[in-house]
């Protein structure tokens, strides 16, 4: 047996291995090889370089918000700021409308990911777990639409949301009013439309078990119950990625809302960040406090969904 | 045995139905067309947001009040040019857009912009008051698409304490722009503290080019003339500048502003910088028009922003009767400068934003005189983007050779000229 | 969440259920098949019609497009076969394509060992580990501008971080967006950063469903950690390799942020990429038509990779 053990991989000794802390409380008292010493040394070292790589930018960014605009010019460079300043704050919220955008944002993120998990839990897993006439032609198609480079279907795409029958003035042929345009609805319903999300709920289901299905079906349950408290409960890491991801892609959204929108109280917030570079210069100080205050909710979105990804389905295996 | 469909479907639908009501509530409400006095409710379109959105809704409110015809409203888009372009597609455009000049030839040739000639001489409004370069930027042909409001260009702004500490007086001529920036340059144990010149923004190079007395095209407009001795003689000098002087190196102020920093002495900019480094603590700094080349030629580029209608705009007289108050009316268009701090297009009135507004302006509105503007001839972006400048990229970084370079975007830009003619 | 036992477990319990699932489904009523379809249509039908919508119905439209002369404002008129012509005979289409096959190839398997190999570090059931779980996410949060914003002052050539940092180590960085050898790996370097997060996250969920067992019984057999990551790990995880890889590659050809926001195509023309030159031909020159075409034929080079994709990672899709 190898006495080389990398701590990620070992199950015995270290606590909280690659299969899951299910043994019993950590061995920190017991005595460690020199072996596993170095591994969880390296391990440390690994794990705090790339912290430092990918947390430093964002540390900067906050460090810049806090100095005064002067500063940020002639001391871009310092870490630690000179002077402590929350004008830069003070300045996003009050020149652009940002509370505005923010609730904007919130809604459309919010709404993006409920229909999302929705629409892609259903339909993924009809597309993993039941057999229907046409399913594959179906899925071709979703996975193709992926691949349609998304600049190119902009132009056509507003003008379909324009020609929506008996929508925003409109008769039944679509013509004569805006249709859905300068509604909630043109960001929504074309986000929502994605096949991303039945897609990557699709390779979530598609990974269970059947048998857990035929066992529910025998025992008389409907479809919508074994999808709803048999497999559901399983994808709950799927959904959790997915729902972060979905938030986040309604969060950063930028040039669709800006196309469909057409008065500055509907705008996103990047929108209300991207008012602070214009062509010539760039706005640092409110910029950059902006970004803070914008990359918050993700974060603590991240945070809190973790748990699902992580903690995910540890009772499948107690099957 | 499978329990029915119809309630859940029900409870869903109508679950997604009263959703669906609370959030159409919230799309933003019609506008009505009349205000309460009469007035005829109008709209405009700008790329100008935050600060800059309010300096332009100041500038209408004034129009507003000065007139009980029409009330304007500015709305700031984003996106500018995918908003007009699905406006026009969808038949939704503004009544006045203020935008780069640089799009409007492509425009008007499809024909989505009011001419504004018949109105030009119904009114009385000579375009000859405008800089000739900022007209022919609007036009096409004969046709006149709309009008400048303003122009910019780019000037030499140096560090005075940099300049007044090595007893350099601010340059006039490549010669002593050269001498001054090898004078000026700081390295220590051969890396570069502190640059002499910034010669980063290989765009430039059409101002380069004119200063060595050549020219971007032939006359005709039909072929590229830049492959010249003096397209050479401008890049001899960059590389004069750059690997002999050593007085700047690539990349050296990206991602900071050097100049703000001290950490560069002299730059070409523009002025809407002013503003900016006015509020760096500790920059003296001083401004003087763009350098002569070898022979006395003067050059620079001109830029800047103009107002145009659109086709099928709701209400087009409103859009002139506005265009007119702003940009061709020399005390509203010195109002404006003033507000925004920007140059007018109009003649006079930029000659005279010298002494009201900033005498700053002085070198630029000097350096406007001789500016040009790039050439409005279809296809000309793409020569410039896919050809000449990613040439002149590579000559920089020292990948390619000069005269091959030049060449070789020459030929390409003829055939992109030939492709789109 | 995924439960790779179908994967992994020892053949003979395969074997075993999976002839007698099959026996049950022949031996199901069809009555009983018609009702799980129309259940499956009653799950797909509102997406599917969201989809058609607001999919289907735009892609056919471009597709239309792509044999116009189409350009939003002014006449079109129809042009068949010759915008595709037209584009075989560009070589700024060439020069596009070959800078995203470039991307492609470095960023995909880039992309895919960074998060398999963050994920590994990370798969413990610590308080620290979540910490820095969200450590690592922390650059798919922020902000496009606020990412190119860093990253162009990171990559400055004498003042950046990155420079700084390799001479340190003695070397003497490249110009990088400056040096049209290096302005794409730069590229590649920024994306990776910005997106192994999210896969990172990905396959930690996928190494959660991976039952200790497997690894007690690599041990009992004398497996090392390269041996068990070989053997145990990868196999179990190659449906979350096709995800990842999948989306990855699908991402990658269609890279477009950082060309439009750091780069602007350049260095020489290093950097377009071809949704770039879609966009600038399209927006930029009011080719609409044109631009069509180009992404109808990324349309159809991004399908043969996936396939590729498909068969290197073994899964089949359906």
């Amino acid at each position: 047996m190898s006495a080389q053990t990398a701590p990620g991989l070992s199950v015995a000794a270290a606590p909280g291995s690659l299969g899951g802390a299910r043994r019993p409380a950590p061995l920190h008292t017991t005595r460690r090889t020199p072996g596993q010493r170095v591994g969880a040394a390296a391990w440390w070292v690994a794990v705090v370089v790339v912290a430092i790589l990918t947390v430093f930018p964002l540390f900067w960014t906050l460090v810049t918000s806090l100095k005064p605009a002067g500063d940020i010019l002639s001391g871009a460079l310092d870490l630690i700021p000179r002077t402590v300043t929350l004008e830069n704050y003070q300045r996003v919220v009050t020149e652009v409308p940002f509370g505005r955008y923010f609730v904007n944002s919130m809604l459309l993120a919010v709404a993006g990911v409920l229909l999302n998990l929705f629409f892609g839990s259903l339909a993924g897993y009809a597309f993993a777990k039941l057999k229907f006439r046409g399913k594959r032609t179906l899925f071709v198609t979703l996975l193709g639409s992926l691949m349609v480079p998304g600049i190119v279907t902009m132009v056509p795409s507003f003008l379909v949301l324009r020609a929506i029958p008996l929508a925003g003035g409109n008769n039944l042929l679509g013509q004569g009013g805006v249709g859905l345009l300068n509604t909630w609805w043109a960001i929504i319903l074309p986000g929502a439309a994605g096949a991303f999300a039945v897609f990557f709920m699709r390779q979530f289901f598609a990974s269970i078990p059947d048998e857990l299905g035929e066992a529910a079906r025998i025992d008389g349950a409907s479809e919508f119950r074994i999808f709803a408290q048999v497999y559901l409960p399983l994808a709950k890491a799927g959904a959790a990625v997915l729902a972060i991801l979905t938030f986040q892609a309604g969060w950063n959204a930028f040039m669709w809302p800006l196309i469909v929108l057409n008065v500055q109280e509907m705008w996103t917030v990047q929108v209300g960040l991207a008012s602070f570079v214009t062509d010539y210069a760039t706005d640092y100080g409110p910029l950059m406090a902006g970004t803070v205050i914008t990359s918050l909710p993700v974060l603590l979105l991240f945070v809190f969904a973790q748990r699902y990804i992580i903690e995910g389905v540890s009772h499948v295996n107690a099957r | 045995m499978s329990t029915p469909v119809s309630r859940r479907a029900i409870l869903r639908a109508l679950g997604l139905g009263a959703g669906a009501a609370v959030l159409s509530s919230c799309a933003a409400p019609n506008q009505p067309r009349y205000t309460d006095t009469g007035a005829r409710r109008l709209t405009m379109w700008g790329s100008w947001a935050g600060d800059q959105a309010k300096q332009i809704q100041t500038q209408l409110d004034a129009f507003n009040a000065a007139q009980s015809a029409y009330t304007f409203r500015y709305v700031p888009q984003g996106v500018l040019e995918q908003k007009m372009l699905t406006g026009i597609a969808s038949g939704n455009v503004p009544d006045l857009v203020l935008w780069d000049r640089w799009q409007t030839a492509k425009y008007g040739r499809r024909g989505a912009l009011q001419a504004i000639d018949s109105w030009a001489a119904r009114d009385g409004v000579d375009l000859g008051a405008f800089y000739a370069e900022a007209v022919r930027e609007m036009s096409v042909g004969d046709v006149t698409y709309g009008l400048p409001l303003l122009v910019d260009t780019r000037a030499l702004f140096y560090n005075k304490a940099h300049l007044d500490a090595a007893g350099i007086r601010p340059p006039t001529t490549w010669a002593e722009l050269a001498d001054a920036a090898e004078a000026l340059t700081v390295r220590e144990g051969g890396r570069l503290t502190r640059a002499g010149f910034e010669l980063q923004d290989v765009g430039l190079f059409s101002m380069w080019l004119k200063q060595a007395g050549g020219e971007l095209l032939d006359p005709a407009e039909r072929a590229t003339a830049f492959d010249s001795p003096q397209g050479l003689e401008v890049l001899d000098f960059w590389d004069e500048l750059l690997h002999e002087r050593k007085v700047y190196e690539l990349g050296f102020s990206d991602g900071i502003d050097a100049f703000a920093q001290g950490a560069v002495s002299l730059k070409y900019d523009g002025p809407w910088n002013l503003p900016t480094w006015d509020a760096v603590d500790g920059l003296e700094y001083g401004v003087v028009p763009a350098v002569v080349g070898q022979r006395g030629d003067s050059g620079a580029s001109m830029g800047g922003f103009g107002l145009v209608v659109p086709a099928h705009a709701p209400c087009p007289e409103g859009a002139w009767e506005l265009m007119k108050w702003w940009a061709a009316d020399q005390e509203n268009s010195l109002a404006f400068a003033d507000i925004s701090k920007n140059i007018p297009a109009n003649v006079e009135a930029s000659r005279r934003a010298v002494g009201t507004v900033d005498d700053r302006f002085a070198p630029m509105v000097e350096t406007i005189e001789v500016a040009s503007v790039r050439p409005p001839v279809p296809g000309y972006s793409d020569v410039e983007t896919l050809a000449l400048i990613p040439a002149l990229q590579e000559v920089m970084s020292g990948t390619a050779d000069g005269p091959a370079a030049l060449a070789d975007a020459a030929a390409q830009g003829d055939r992109i000229l030939e492709a789109n003619r | 969440m995924t439960v790779t036992t179908a994967a992994t477990s020892p053949p003979g319990r395969t074997a075993a259920t999976k002839p007698s699932s099959r026996a049950q489904a022949s031996r199901k009523p069809s009555r009983q098949w018609r009702i799980q379809e129309r259940w499956a249509w009653l799950f797909v039908a509102l997406p599917m019609a969201l989809f058609a919508v607001f999919v289907v119905i735009p892609a056919g439209m471009a597709l239309v497009m792509s044999f116009t002369s189409y350009s939003v404002i002014g006449d079109s008129s129809w042009v068949g076969l010759d915008n595709y012509r037209r584009l075989f005979l560009d070589p700024y289409f060439f020069i596009a394509l070959r800078n995203t096959a470039y991307y492609t190839l470095l960023f995909v398997p880039l992309g895919i060992v960074v998060a398999l190999t963050t994920a590994l570090l990370l798969n413990r059931n610590v308080r620290v580990a979540s910490l820095f779980r969200t450590f690592f996410y922390v650059p798919v949060v922020s902000s496009t501008v606020a990412t190119a914003t860093i990253w162009l002052w990171l990559l400055n050539p004498q003042f950046g971080m990155v420079n700084v940092a390799l001479g340190l180590f003695g070397i003497d960085g490249p110009a990088w967006l400056y040096d049209s050898s290096w302005a794409m790996p730069a590229i590649v370097i920024m994306s990776v950063w910005a997106g192994f997060g999210t896969n990172m996250m990905i396959y930690l969920g996928g190494l959660q469903g991976i039952p200790p067992q497997l690894y007690e019984a690599a041990r009992i057999d004398g497996a090392g950690w390269w041996q068990q990551l070989r053997y145990v790990v990868m196999p179990s995880l190659s449906r979350t390799t096709f995800l990842v890889s999948t989306l990855l590659v699908i991402g990658a050809f269609q890279v477009f942020d950082q060309a439009y926001v750091l780069t602007k195509g350049g260095p020489g023309n290093s950097t377009i990429t071809l949704v770039y030159y879609i966009y600038t031909q399209g927006f930029g020159n009011l080719e609409m038509g044109y631009a069509s075409a180009i992404s109808f034929v990324l349309f159809a080079i991004i399908t043969v990779f996936a396939v590729i994709n498909a068969r290197i990672t073994g899964r089949d899709n359906t």
